[in-house]
């Protein structure tokens, strides 16, 4: 069955949406990302292209400066909501994994 | 030495993967990637170099694009940025190098990778393959169509054999892209959500085979045309190529110089459409037209002579025939026009003999004339369906139209006057026996007509002279 479009995220989704906290050049998420996981993420720049388009597209993130070729983005409440609800989710599998182990080797 | 090498590749619209691998071995040998053109890629010399391609689509671009808009630009500023530049770009193909040892590819997610892909081919490749699929189709079923119904004529043809092949060629090579692709997105889709990159079984070497066959099948058969064909025949191919490369030419070149004048796209692709169109019957009725003002004025009756006949030129032929009228009555006019037509391939030949007095003879309607058709099976297991063609052709294509009661049919005759394996005469269902045979022999068919009634003598002459 097709995945329902950002009803989860991947892991490059998830850092850029959390790259976009702050007001942030499209092109600099490609560093942020590597040194935000210590180089254990990496962007390919033809992803985040068609990422920052559907995300804006969805209304995740939103453009606030174009300066030439340029442009920046900040997340959108929309965004925050979705980000929020990946946190939990990931939040609640962390959660499951340590009761699991904790069962077994209490 | 040459700095500068253009070479015809045959790789899928999608193969990414074989696409990259092949220009990271060009570069190691010293060449890389300049241009993607119509007429093969561009290559420049610029010695070893350990660098590693990567190819990816952008689904918004045009072959028809003046030049990359700002949101392309951005998408190369991004790739810039992470350390791959772009060699070169065809419509939505677009091609980065980097000589990064390990480089972040381009594409880091799969999902969304496949669906820029097939965003790009249902711009491009799509929309162009299925409908050279039906064009294909619609050939490749005229040709088993006239397989079946006139296989003879097929068959002796190295024109009907050569365009006939190169439909169904191109229907299997649509076949295989197409079916590849979709074969290669249902499985990609799979292994993408597993988080795998699947790459593209390559086609190549099939799509070399093919232009290999089309390029020297194509050469013999423009060579055989000139050598062996009549000097009509040698002009119209020498023609049906040369239409073939200027429409090529000429499309090409208005779409690269109204991309260099920045057409927009849209207008370009209207523009080049529009002018493959009317270029492509300008040619063919140029080309019409030249033929038969060349004919009409006997430019190909060769070293024949011409004569006029109420205002129209007749070329008077004077082939040598196996059998002539004179061989089989004493006559007296010496006026004859005698014609030898036909064409052969590897698998039959077959030749039309003709023998008629010219038409401003004194009693051109009491002159006796000669026609008879020879056909040679030269493959033994294409005998029977010769035989079987022959017969069909007469008995059911011509008397299609033709109400019972009417029709002219071939009946089982007497073969031993003939000498031959089998004999049929012609009937007319209303008026009775008439003067046409089809004779078989052991690797011939002779359809004879006689504007009289052949004698056991006659046909025991018919016999010696055809070498039966």
């Amino acid at each position: 069955m097709p995945r329902v479009k950002f009803q989860t995220l991947t892991e490059q989704m998830f850092y850029i949406l959390l790259c976009l906290k702050e007001e942030c050049y499209g092109m600099d998420i490609l560093d942020k990302v590597p040194a935000m996981t210590k180089g254990r993420v990496h962007v390919g720049s033809g992803t985040l292209y068609h990422l920052l388009e559907q995300f804006s597209d969805a209304g995740m993130i939103r453009e606030t400066k174009v300066e030439g070729r340029r442009r920046s983005y900040i997340l959108t409440e929309t965004g925050k909501d979705t980000l929020d609800k990946e946190y939990r989710r990931i939040c609640a599998q962390a959660l499951d994994y340590r009761r699991i182990w904790e069962e077994e080797n209490p | 030495m040459r700095d500068i090498k253009r070479r015809l590749e045959t790789y899928s619209f999608f193969d990414r993967t074989g696409i990259a691998a092949h220009l990271t071995s060009m570069a190691e040998k010293g060449w890389m990637i300049e241009k993607l053109t119509n007429f093969g890629w561009i290559y420049r010399r610029t010695g070893p170099k350990r660098l590693t391609f990567c190819v990816t689509y952008y689904p918004e671009a045009s072959d028809f694009d003046p030049a990359p808009d700002e949101n392309q630009n951005t998408f190369y500023d991004f790739c810039q940025h992470s350390g791959w530049t772009l060699a070169a770009s065809s419509a939505q193909m677009q091609i980065f190098y980097t000589n990064q040892e390990q480089p972040v590819p381009i594409e880091t997610d799969p999902e969304l990778e496949i669906k820029n892909i097939h965003r790009a081919a249902k711009r491009g490749f799509l929309p162009g393959y299925i409908l050279l699929l039906i064009v294909t189709l619609l050939n490749s079923g005229l040709f088993i169509y006239t397989l079946d119904t006139d296989p003879v004529r097929l068959l002796s043809s190295n024109t009907n054999l050569f365009t006939g092949s190169c439909w169904l060629l191109l229907l299997l090579l649509c076949t295989a892209e197409l079916g590849g692709y979709f074969s290669w997105r249902f499985k990609a889709q799979k292994a993408a959500k597993r988080g795998e990159f699947l790459p593209f079984k390559s086609t190549r070497r099939i799509q070399r085979a093919a232009v290999f066959y089309v390029l020297s099948a194509g050469l013999c058969w423009l060579v055989g045309r000139i050598v062996s064909g009549s000097p009509l025949q040698g002009f119209l191919s020498v023609m049906m190529v040369l239409y073939m490369a200027a429409l090529f030419f000429f499309v090409n070149f208005f779409k690269e110089a109204l991309k260099k004048r920045n057409t927009p796209a849209k207008v370009n692709q209207f523009v080049t459409v529009f002018s493959c169109f009317v270029l492509g019957l300008t040619f063919m009725g140029v080309l019409t037209f030249a033929t038969l003002y060349a004919s009409g004025r006997g430019w190909f009756a060769g070293k024949n002579d011409t004569y006029e006949y109420h205002g129209s030129t007749f070329t008077v032929y004077l082939d040598d025939l196996p059998l002539t009228v004179e061989d089989l009555l004493d006559v007296e006019y010496d006026g004859y026009i005698r014609q030898r037509t036909g064409d052969e391939s590897f698998l039959l030949r077959q030749f039309e003999m003709e023998q008629q007095a010219r038409l401003d003879a004194e009693h051109f309607g009491d002159m006796p004339g000669l026609r008879y058709t020879i056909t040679e099976v030269r493959l033994p297991f294409l005998y029977n369906l010769c035989k079987d063609a022959l017969l069909r052709k007469q008995n059911v294509t011509r008397n299609l139209h033709t109400p019972e009661g009417q029709k002219s049919l071939y009946q089982p005759a007497d073969a031993a006057p003939w000498d031959a394996l089998e004999a049929y005469r012609l009937f007319d269902q209303d008026t009775g026996a008439r003067n046409r045979y089809l004779l078989c022999y052991e690797k011939r068919f002779i359809e004879i007509d006689f504007d009289w009634e052949p004698t056991s003598e006659q046909m025991e002459i018919v016999t010696k002279r055809l070498d039966l």
